[in-house]
Order: structure tokens, then C-alpha cells, then sequence
């Protein structure tokens, strides 16, 4: 992977500040955490997880910050919302992005803005074969982004973002393009098969909206979020009714909206906080895409394009000292996804008529206690079940029971 | 927005009756009183009583009073100089900041009116920030100061001391230091919330990846074995020409690369739906198949070895009508019903039997034969160069090398060839197993009665094939495929 030309010209920017200006204000933070994670009766072995973010932000002057951004996970036990696979309980993860960002406060008016560069690589083995770096999903993420906030009434805002990121797999390519040639010398993959077939070239834009509400005399607070993503599969054809590729790729478009709403409030005669609140979502992504199974020789048009809804209610409660309180949150949400193509299989894998559906139910509880300054003790548990109409389950579990647990430490600076 | 209008009123005894501009950075403007157009201000202007000044974004304005006091406007700010006597000099900020060093004349009285405080000085430095919402900072470097809030509440600031006044009354009395200590923390807070949406924006893109590889485990292409090591699979067909198909398993698994495919070129022109044509290919009852094969080529390999199946000549054949009564069909599966029917007697049932034949591995033939013209039953080949007999029970051994069942009660069985002599030979290893690895037992079948449902139990599994033979130096061909890629390519009938 080139070091994208950008970043150089970040630092170089950062070089020519005036330097008699500059305030370096350090943000740093830890969480490490360990725990299990079960599923169908099965559980993994006791593991960590692992997070730290540095930010030396650079006061360059009035209003004017810039923000270089150093963060990394690792994570050795999985995530109940990632995808099961083959139900295998091993997984590693381990990621490592760095960030320059520039925020200019517009003098005399409300407005932020907030031009960033990223690069991101995230390394992925979920299977005992692959070694760091190695990893079939691992993936680089270059990305280009710009923001715009206007914080109208402290701390709501509304903001606007335009996002370019290049996203690659650099260890997978389509096996048909490594596939040669056939004993007579004839290609056995299709002329115009692609080769990085899940690279994508993305652009987002996105609005989101907080509000107080009423606006004088504020009870709750609202949050509003629109994200149009346009990803182009620059070298993954579409799949014709033949199952054979057509000279035109893949692109995807989601539409997401979110809502939600807090309502804090002093309880215990105001000894603690209680803040409950409920979230709200709807996403539909729409692609060009088919497939077309071999074995079973089915085109199945519109196979990637799918919506979704969701929607659930959340708690937190805080007490003890004002700065460092103990927390407790509560979450529950449900959402449902169905595909609009994509078609149910009976266990044998014969194709029906329904398209696939699965609905998942989420609850998440977290604890916080401080221990010492900056320093908080957490506990995390969560569950979830999944449910759908799809009865084929020889290559991935779509419907089942995951839990894990955490207990670990924080420190916030 | 005159609600939140906020003035500060500073009042000078033995004020001059000139106030002038005495530094300018960035650009200011003026208003006369009872006009309505702004003016360029330059350095040296004299400001009369109720001119208005204005600062914009980054602009600094300092004004000298003639006994040497200053106040110092900050950007963004609104300022009316009230009077300007002997004696007194008044003046508001409307918004924005200002700084003022006044000096110590022993007549001088020094006051600072806003909306919720009223400040009294005597020799002092001091500072007043306004808030758009009318709350009101005020800092004292040096000298003293009294700031008194609405309800008459009065706190005395000495050196290096602050307070914030707002509707509500006075605020705590901080150290100025303490209060740099606060704001550094405030900052801190919104720098967070800056390093938070920024890593936020991260999760957002990241799941989208995370979908992509998704879509892959749910078509199967991605896989653990039972070792927990990656397997991929790719399974397609290619468009050869409009009368044939290539059906292509792709297998990789740490350090291997194996293939098959099998061609099959038919009669005619295939249509788009190949199931149409495929469905045919176990043979057709009553009469002959719309859709037949004349040739077809299947490979196996590990990109080095290969095992080359080809056969040409094919053509549809009555099995219950020929001279060979003992390749006669009596059960056979019908499509229709998507299950296997008897056939009763003088019922027709159309193969496809090829006129020539070869199995080479690495090149070097196992098996063939070769007919000129179209054989009527499988006992009319005449077997050509070198063919291979199976090597069974009690001839063998080896158990190894040995061609039946290699675990009793499980479905692990070997086929083994030789020659004369035994220096040509081939063998496979053939498993049904299940997603993990397992070898399925015979007990997994059990009860099935039909032909259709031993079909729909086999989709459950996979195929592993291992193949070795006397060419490949020690090396196999390894390969798992679903058993529905057999089914449809003919090869499970």
C-alpha cells in the first residue's frame, strides 16, 4: 500500500503554523476489557479487548485546532453483531487508524469546519491459519473528509459531511482470477471476471440534526441523522440471467435515517440522574447487483438490494460524584431486515418463493464505576437472538442465540 | 435581538473630552449620531459623544483617553461612546469584549453597568466579556473591584481574581488561574467531542465493509474447516460457445489450489436457463432427451497434476430397446415429480452413450476406448491401450490400496486401479463429510427408502475427493464440492 500524497501535505501544513501560537492539549484514553463470548452452548476461551485513541491536539490559535488522531483496538473475543459465519467462536482483531483533522470556528458566527484525512488498517484473522496481515478481510481505508458544524445553541448543532474513502482487501481476489488456464490452455474463469472484487470507491454525504426540545426550556433532547453512501465495486461485473458478467459493475446506494430522544432528569431527590431515551432507524440500500447459483443454476436478481427498520428504548442512570459518577445503562432495540431479492431456501437448500427476512433482538447492559481519577471500572453484557425465514444453514446460521461478557477498566484523559 | 442586548456602561470622572483611536489592526467602522451609513474608521479619529464602533471578525481597536486611560475592543464588538465630558465619560458594549486599564487619578471613579452587574473600580485593570445571552465575565488583573449583581449582592475582586454574573446573581469568586484551569477543561470536553465524532464517522464506514463480507460467508464462498483453517470455494459456469457449459469449482485452502470442471457440449443451442437442459442430462423416459450431450471434458487438479476425463461420440440410445438386456432401466428419476418412478415393461428410457473415451492422468492413459460407429450398449466398447483393472478384496494388501469401504459404517470409500504389474495405478479417496470435516456414518442414511430422498439427505454434505496416482510423484488433488454441483452437471443421476 502507497502512503497516500495527502498525508504529507497535512503534516507540511502542520509544520508552517505559526509555531508561537501553538498549545498542544493532550486527549488520550484506555479501555481494556476481558471476557467470553458464547454461542450455541459453545463458548470461547477468556480473552481481551483492547482500545486506546491518542489525540495531541494543536491549538493553532483562536478557533483554529488541528487534530492529529492516533487510535487502535485489539479485540480477541468476538462481537455478539458480528457475522457468524461458520458459528466459529475464534476471532481476532486488530486495527490501527491515524487521523489529521483541521477545525477553523468561524469568528462572529456558529460555524465549525472540519476537514479531515484518514487511513485506516484493519486486520481481521478469524481463522487458525491466518496470521497478522494475513488476514482474507483485512482491510486499508484511505479517506477524504470535510465537515461542517453550526453549533447553535451549545451543545446542539446541526452538521453536514461530505466523505470520499477508498476501502481495499489487499489479500483477496476472486479465486476465478487466480484460477488459470484449463489443460487445453483455455481460461477457466470468465473473460471479464473481476479481481479485487469487494474493493469499493465510496462517497457519503450526511446531515445530523440535535435539538433541544422545547427549544427554550429544554425537557429532552432530539437527534436527527440522514447518510447517502454511493459505493462503486469498480471491479466486481453484474451477473446476467446466464450467470455470466456483463461489461458494467456493481454500485450501491443506502439511505439511513435515524432518530432518538433523551430525557434526562433529576430522581432521588436528585441524588442520581436518570436519562431514558429511545432510538429509531430505517435503511435502505439498493444495488445493481444479481447473483447466480452454479449448483443450483438460479439467477436471483436484485440479490444485495434490502431495507431495514429498527427501534428500541435505552436507559442510564448516574449518581455519586458529580464529575465521576457511577453509571448503569440498559439498551433493548429489535430491527428487521429484509432482503428484496434475495430468496428463501428450504434446509435442503431448494429456492422458494419468499425473500429472506431475519429479525434481531439486542439487549446490552453496561456498568461504571470510578476508581480513581480518570480511572472507571466497567462491566458490559450482551445479548442477542436472531430469527429468520431462511431454513439453509449449511453455510451461515441465520438464526440463533449469542451472548458475551466483559469486565475491564477505563482511563480518560 | 434586544432581549439578550446587553450594555456596559463605564463611567469616568475627569474624563477627557477626546477619545481617540490610538491603534487599529484589521478594519473598523463608525456611525454618526441620527445617521444611518457606516464609515471606514482610520487611527487618530476622535470619536464624539454617541458615535458607534464596530469591529468585524479580526479586527482590534484601542482607545486613549486624554488622562491615559485605555480600553481596548476586542473583535466582533459593539461600542457606543455615550458622553464624553469633563469629569465623565460613559460608554456601552452592546456585545463582544473589551479591556480597559484605567488609571489611578485620585478623583476618578470608575463604574461598569451591565443588565445583571454594576462594577466599581478604583485604579484597576480589568476585563468584561458579554455573552450573546447576557451573561457577563468580569477579570481583574490588577487594582480592585466591586461587581454588584441585580439583587443588590455585592462581591469585592482583588488581584488576579474573576466572576461571572448572570440573571440568576453573582457567581462563585474564582482565581483567575482556576478558571483558566476551567476553561482548559471545557476545551478538553469540546476537543473530546471532536475526537469522538471523528472515531463515530469511523464505525459508519467500517460497517460497511463488514456488510460485504457478510453477503460472502451467506453464499458460502467463505468457510472454516474442521481445523479452523479458511476454505473459499467459487462455483460458476461459463458460456463456452451457444451449445455448451462449463461448470468450475475453484477450491484454496491454506497453501493449495485445487480445481474441476467439467464441459459438456450439447445437440443444440442451450437456452439462457441451463436448468432446462441439465435436467435432462440422467436421461429422459418415453422418449429422447430435447437435450443431450455428443462430448464432454471433466477435469480435476491441483494446478500441476491433472486428471483429464474426455468422451466424444455421444448420442441417445434406448437401453430398454438394444441387445443388451442387462442395462436395462426399470427405476429411473423423473424430473416432473422430483422423484425416481418404476418404469414398467416396453416403458423407453434414452441414455446418452459415448463412441469414445479416455481417462489420462498427467497425460498418461488409465483408461479408452474407441468405437467408429455409435455403440448401442455400454458391452460394445472396444477398450484401446492401456486400461486399468480395479484391484478389490481378497486380491489386495494393502486395505490402503484396496478398492471398498475404508471405515466400516462410514462413507469413506476408495476406488483403486492398476495395471499388470502394478507400475500404472490412480486411487480415490472419496468422503461424504459434513460443514465440519466429519465423515458421515452409513447410520445418517438410514431409513431413507427412496432415491429422491437419499438425494435431499446427500445435499447436507459435501464431497471430498483426494486422488493420487503413479504420476504425481506424491502428490494429490484434493477437492471438496456440494454434492448439487454432481447433481447437476449429470454426474449424480
Amino acid at each position: 500500500m502507497k502512503t497516500s500524497p495527502l498525508l504529507p501535505l497535512a503534516f507540511a501544513a502542520l509544520m508552517t503554523s505559526p509555531l508561537r501560537a501553538v498549545e498542544v492539549i493532550p486527549v488520550y484514553g484506555v479501555t481494556a476489557l476481558g471476557g467470553q463470548y458464547f454461542f450455541s452452548g459453545d463458548k470461547s476461551k477468556l480473552n481481551g479487548n483492547l482500545t486506546a485513541s491518542a489525540a495531541p491536539v494543536v491549538k493553532l490559535g483562536e478557533g483554529r485546532l488541528l487534530l492529529p488522531l492516533y487510535s487502535a483496538s485489539y479485540r480477541g473475543t468476538k462481537g455478539v453483531s458480528d457475522p457468524i459465519g461458520s458459528g466459529t467462536l475464534f476471532a481476532q482483531g486488530m486495527s490501527h487508524r491515524l487521523s489529521v483533522g483541521y477545525l477553523r470556528s468561524i469568528a462572529g458566527s456558529n460555524w465549525k469546519l472540519k476537514p479531515s484525512l484518514s487511513y485506516k488498517f484493519d486486520f481481521l484473522k478469524e481463522t487458525r491459519d491466518e496470521t497478522w496481515g494475513k488476514g482474507l478481510f483485512d482491510t486499508q481505508t484511505v479517506g477524504l473528509g470535510f465537515e461542517a458544524e453550526n453549533v447553535y445553541k451549545e451543545p446542539f448543532s446541526y452538521r453536514w459531511g461530505y466523505d470520499f474513502f477508498y476501502t481495499r482487501f489487499p489479500n483477496f481476489k476472486s479465486l476465478e482470477s487466480k484460477s488459470g488456464v484449463d489443460p487445453a490452455g483455455n481460461a477457466l474463469g470468465r473473460e471479464t471476471a473481476g479481481v479485487r472484487t469487494l474493493d469499493t470507491l465510496n462517497q457519503q454525504l450526511s446531515f445530523t440534526l440535535s435539538r433541544p426540545v422545547p427549544y427554550d426550556k429544554p425537557v429532552a433532547a432530539v437527534t436527527l441523522g440522514y447518510r447517502l453512501l454511493w459505493q462503486k465495486f469498480h471491479d466486481q461485473p453484474l451477473v446476467n440471467l446466464a450467470g455470466q458478467f456483463v461489461n458494467e459493475n456493481r454500485q450501491d446506494f443506502t439511505n439511513a435515517l435515524t432518530a432518538s430522544i433523551v430525557h434526562p432528569r433529576d430522581v432521588l431527590k436528585g441524588k442520581a440522574k436518570l436519562s431514558v431515551g429511545f432510538n429509531t432507524g430505517f435503511n435502505y440500500t439498493g444495488s445493481n447487483q444479481n447473483t447466480y447459483d452454479a449448483g443450483q443454476t438460479r439467477f436471483i436478481p436484485d440479490a444485495y438490494s434490502s431495507w431495514s427498520v429498527s427501534a428500541g428504548p435505552s436507559a442510564g442512570m448516574s449518581w455519586g460524584d458529580k464529575e465521576a459518577p457511577t453509571t448503569a445503562t440498559l439498551g433493548f432495540s429489535w430491527s428487521r431486515q429484509n432482503y428484496l431479492g434475495r430468496l428463501v431456501q428450504d434446509p435442503n437448500g431448494r429456492y422458494q418463493t419468499d425473500t429472506q427476512t431475519q429479525d434481531r433482538y439486542l439487549v446490552q447492559l453496561g456498568y461504571g464505576v470510578p476508581i480513581a481519577k480518570n480511572f472507571r471500572m466497567l462491566a458490559q453484557a450482551n445479548f442477542l437472538w436472531t430469527d429468520s425465514n431462511m431454513t439453509y444453514e449449511k453455510t451461515y446460521r441465520y438464526t440463533y442465540s449469542t451472548a458475551n461478557y466483559l469486565f475491564g477498566f477505563s482511563y480518560d484523559y | 435581538m434586544a432581549a439578550v442586548l446587553l450594555s456596559i456602561v463605564l463611567s469616568f470622572s475627569d474624563a477627557s473630552a477626546g477619545v481617540t483611536i490610538s491603534a487599529l489592526t484589521g478594519t473598523a467602522q463608525v456611525r454618526r449620531p441620527n445617521t444611518v451609513s457606516w464609515n471606514e474608521v482610520p487611527t487618530n479619529y476622535v470619536l464624539g459623544a454617541g458615535d458607534e464602533l464596530k469591529t468585524d471578525r479580526s479586527s482590534r481597536v484601542t482607545l486613549t483617553f486624554d488622562d491615559g486611560s485605555r480600553v481596548e475592543l476586542g473583535p466582533n464588538s459593539s461600542y457606543v461612546l455615550q458622553e464624553t465630558k469633563a469629569g465623565e465619560s460613559s460608554m456601552t458594549l452592546s456585545f463582544g469584549r473589551l479591556k480597559a486599564w484605567v488609571t489611578k487619578a485620585a478623583s476618578r471613579r470608575f463604574s461598569v453597568r451591565t443588565p445583571t452587574a454594576v462594577c466599581s473600580v478604583r485604579g484597576t485593570e480589568f476585563g468584561v466579556d458579554v455573552a450573546q445571552d447576557g451573561r457577563t465575565s468580569v477579570e481583574l488583573f490588577t487594582g480592585l473591584l466591586g461587581v454588584q449583581d441585580q439583587k443588590g449582592n455585592e462581591v469585592l475582586l482583588k488581584d488576579g481574581q474573576r466572576v461571572d454574573v448572570d440573571a440568576g446573581g453573582l457567581g462563585k469568586t474564582q482565581g483567575l488561574d482556576e478558571k483558566k484551569e476551567t476553561n482548559k477543561e471545557a476545551e478538553r470536553q469540546q476537543i473530546k467531542r471532536e475526537v469522538g465524532l471523528e472515531m463515530n464517522k469511523e464505525q459508519i464506514l467500517a460497517a460497511a465493509s463488514e456488510e460485504i463480507k457478510q453477503a460472502l460467508y451467506q453464499q458460502g464462498k467463505v468457510m472454516t474447516d474442521v481445523n479452523g483453517n479458511r476454505v473459499r470455494i467459487e462455483e460458476y459456469i461459463l458460456r463456452p460457445s451457444p451449445n455448451s457449459f462449463k461448470f468450475v469449482v475453484l477450491n484454496e485452502r491454506p497453501d493449495r489450489f485445487d480445481y474441476f470442471f467439467r464441459t459438456g457440449t450439447f445437440n443444440t443451442t442451450l437456452p439462457d436457463d441451463l436448468s432446462t437442459a441439465l435436467r435432462q442430462l440422467p436421461g429422459c423416459i418415453g422418449a429422447a432427451c430435447t437435450y443431450f450431450l455428443t462430448g464432454y471434458q471433466t477435469a480435476w487438479s491441483n494446478t500441476s497434476d491433472t486428471v483429464l476425463e474426455t468422451a466424444t461420440g455421444g448420442h441417445q440410445v434406448n437401453l430398454n430397446a438394444n441387445a443388451d438386456a442387462t442395462d436395462n432401466v426399470t427405476k429411473a428419476f423423473d424430473p416432473a415429480v422430483n422423484d425416481f418412478v418404476a418404469l414398467p415393461a416396453g416403458t423407453a428410457f434414452f441414455s446418452t452413450l459415448f463412441n469414445v473415451y479416455t481417462l489420462k492422468f498427467n497425460g498418461v492413459q488409465h483408461t479408452g476406448w474407441t468405437n467408429g460407429a455409435d455403440i448401442t450398449s455400454m458391452a460394445d466398447r472396444t477398450f484401446t491401450g492401456t486400461n486399468l483393472a480395479l484391484l478389490s478384496s481378497p486380491n489386495c494388501t494393502n486395505l490402503d490400496f484396496c478398492t471398498g469401504n475404508r471405515e466400516p459404517g462410514s462413507f469413506h470409500d476408495i476406488v483403486y486401479r492398476q495395471n499388470v504389474g502394478g507400475t500404472i495405478w490412480d486411487k480415490f479417496d472419496n468422503y461424504i463429510i459434513d460443514d465440519k470435516g466429519t465423515v458421515a456414518k452409513h447410520s445418517d442414511f438410514a431409513g431413507l427408502t427412496n432415491g429422491a430422498e437419499y438425494k435431499k439427505r446427500l445435499l447436507d454434505f459435501n464431497y471430498q475427493q483426494i486422488i493420487t496416482a503413479s504420476e504425481f510423484g506424491g502428490r494429490r488433488i484434493d477437492l471438496v464440492y456440494e454434492p448439487k454441483i454432481l447433481m447437476q452437471s449429470g454426474l449424480i443421476p
